[in-house]
């Protein structure tokens, strides 16, 4: 888990990113939710081959962005008990990648914002486009 | 209750704030973007409006030296007069006034003569 | 005995310009429990983003939102600058603190004139709504449209401002402001208005920070954050201090409103006054490559884009994150316990942007 985001020196990038296994995010978010970060929102990337999940928080106007690498097929546990505010984000996330989250409070079945005629999440990209440059 | 007698005095005395609008209407600011218009004679069809049109309104035939518009298409946005060197696109600050058909708009050019093409 | 009823609370309803519908769990007049039903406007957006030129997406983003679409541009076109690496001319700045302000000042108004509407005071809607008119009149002679003004294109502005229209906004804004102080304390001292705002809604400072509200919802619950204090385009240049109230209820969002009205004016002011010369646009080189967060303050609060490009015409990923996105969940909070005559008031006191919403 821990090869994910690199960084190219010379492109511009985020700054603070922490790299966290998808086994301590909850701890780690209640951590952040402790220190009294407020949480923003959270961000899919689908590179071709796996989601990258960016969770963003923010303290005192100053970023902290959690970054989570997983399988297309694999669950990732909601932050909706800590946070409950992220359910928008994350039933967002649901419908548009058909993204697995575990235990939401708020829960739309992956029709919140789309509607039951779509046969597949729109915003992932097909296999035939994996360009594999992983940004 | 003085203060309200002075807006009492005011509102009865003041023009209203609405105009009766297709009996008068209103000048066009000089910078407002109405609409957008083909001076066709300059076109050279190089499409460089086509290629920046955000909204797919504008389509160039080179070949057959055509320029198509669709005004109900168009988001006035003015890409295309900013592209354009020829000064054939240009933006009017009068509004498309409304229609019941979404008409498309043909430029065409004739081809140019050349002298030795003469018979 | 309390009876369970529930209740459409839209997707049409008079208080809500736009279609979302709280389904409301009602014991008697009481509200228990709300669910928002979303996805009537869904458009698409961040997809279409990774499908168009980069450079004509500034289109259409400010079609997220009518209302915030100066914002919107503003942000998306300060996140591709960074991914370009170029900077926009000092002036081209100064002109975008300008028409994001104007842009803020109708967006406040407009709502100032909704929540008057909300209690049913029509004719005050009406006047806050004729003075909003001389700000859309402003922005047409400047800019060319009234409401999705398109001024800012990557690298710098596509318009420029005469000193002739410099003295023109000026007027029009000392016009405005005397008017505004005129209507002002109708909305903000009336009895009705404070039986009707008052202590309706509360959220206490720690619970805005945990519900992730932001922008004037969360500077009425005490928290001194706006997001030009971290001094984008010119805003560090013409110094700025948030406005803040301490009571978190819907009477203080007026508040903040209202007082934002003022010193947005002031802004505009400052920065037409510090105005520099020169030019107003750097060209744009390249394609964007790498990654880039940019956070503006838009009328409702805190706007995110998070651009990824990856050396082609086309983003790989363009994440927009509105305003509204973060305040709709604190409804789920701020409704239950209230009366039901109160859910338009509170729903309308987080100026709620459908469009951004859902994009």
């Amino acid at each position: 888990m821990g090869e994910a985001h690199t960084i190219h020196a010379e492109l511009p990038d985020i700054e603070n990113v922490q790299v966290v296994p998808k086994e301590q995010l909850l701890e780690r978010v209640a951590q952040l939710a402790e220190q009294g970060h407020r949480f923003i929102t959270t961000t899919c990337i689908d590179n071709g081959e796996r989601f990258e999940v960016y969770y963003h928080f923010d303290r005192q106007l100053a970023m902290t962005h959690l970054q989570v690498t997983i399988d297309r097929d694999a669950p990732l546990p909601s932050i909706t008990p800590i946070y409950f505010c992220a359910f928008v984000a994350e039933n967002e996330m649901k419908d548009l990648f058909g993204l697995r989250i575990d235990g939401l409070m708020v829960d739309y079945q992956g029709r919140m914002l789309v509607s039951d005629e779509l046969p597949t999440p729109p915003m992932r990209k097909s296999d035939a486009r994996r360009n594999g440059d992983g940004s | 209750m003085p203060k309200m007698l002075a807006t009492v005095v005011d509102n009865l005395v003041s023009r209203p704030a609405t105009r009766p609008h297709p009996y008068q209407r209103r000048e066009a600011f000089v910078r407002a973007r109405g609409r957008i218009i083909f001076d066709i004679s300059r076109c050279v069809f190089c499409g460089a409006c086509a290629l920046r049109c955000p909204a797919g309104a504008i389509r160039v035939n080179r070949a057959e030296r055509e320029l198509v518009f669709m005004p109900f298409q168009c988001i006035v946005c003015g890409a295309c007069v900013e592209g354009c060197r020829r000064g054939c696109a240009q933006i009017i600050p009068q509004y498309h006034s409304p229609a019941y058909s979404k008409p498309e708009e043909y430029y065409r050019a004739p081809l140019p003569v050349r002298e030795d093409d003469q018979l | 005995m309390a009876v369970k009823t529930v209740l459409p609370f839209g997707p049409q309803h008079p208080v809500l310009p736009e279609p979302i519908q709280l389904r409301i769990t009602l014991e008697d007049e009481s509200i228990g429990q709300v669910l928002p039903a979303l996805g009537y406007v869904h458009r698409g957006i961040e997809k279409a983003g990774e499908k168009n030129d980069y450079p004509l997406n500034v289109f259409l983003v400010e079609r997220i939102c009518g209302i915030c679409s100066a914002t919107h541009g503003l942000a998306y076109c300060l996140a591709i600058e960074k991914l370009l690496g170029i900077e926009p001319p000092p002036r081209a700045n100064y002109l975008r603190v300008v028409w994001a302000e104007l842009h803020r000042l109708h967006s406040h108004l407009l709502w100032l004139g909704l929540l008057a509407d909300a209690f049913g005071f029509e004719s005050l809607f009406m006047q806050i709504w004729r003075i909003r008119e001389t700000v859309m009149d402003v922005l047409e002679q400047t800019a060319g449209n009234r409401v999705i003004i398109s001024v800012c294109s990557i690298g710098g502005v596509r318009r420029d401002l005469s000193e002739q229209q410099i003295e023109q906004t000026m007027n029009a804004l000392a016009d405005c402001e005397r008017q505004l102080k005129a209507i002002l304390p109708a909305i903000l001292e009336d009895y009705t208005v404070k039986k009707r705002t008052v202590g309706k809604g509360v959220l206490p400072t720690e619970k805005a920070i945990r519900l992730g509200v932001v922008g004037p919802t969360l500077r009425a619950s005490g928290v001194a954050q706006d997001l030009r204090m971290t001094g984008y385009a010119a805003y560090g240049e013409l110094g700025f201090e948030p406005v803040v109230e301490q009571a978190g209820d819907c009477y203080a969002r007026a508040v903040v409103r209202a007082r934002e009205c003022f010193q947005t004016i002031d802004l505009i002011r400052r920065a037409l006054e510090r105005l520099p010369e020169g030019d107003i646009q750097t060209k744009p080189r390249g394609n964007p490559n790498g990654k880039a967060i940019v956070r503006v303050e838009a009328p409702r609060g805190e706007l995110m884009y998070f651009v990824v490009g990856n050396g082609t015409k086309n983003l790989e990923r363009m994440r927009v994150r509105t305003p509204t996105l973060a305040n709709a969940p604190a409804l789920l909070e701020m409704l239950p316990g209230a009366e039901f005559a109160d859910v338009p008031v509170i729903t309308l006191s987080i100026d709620p942007c459908i469009s951004c919403t859902e994009r």
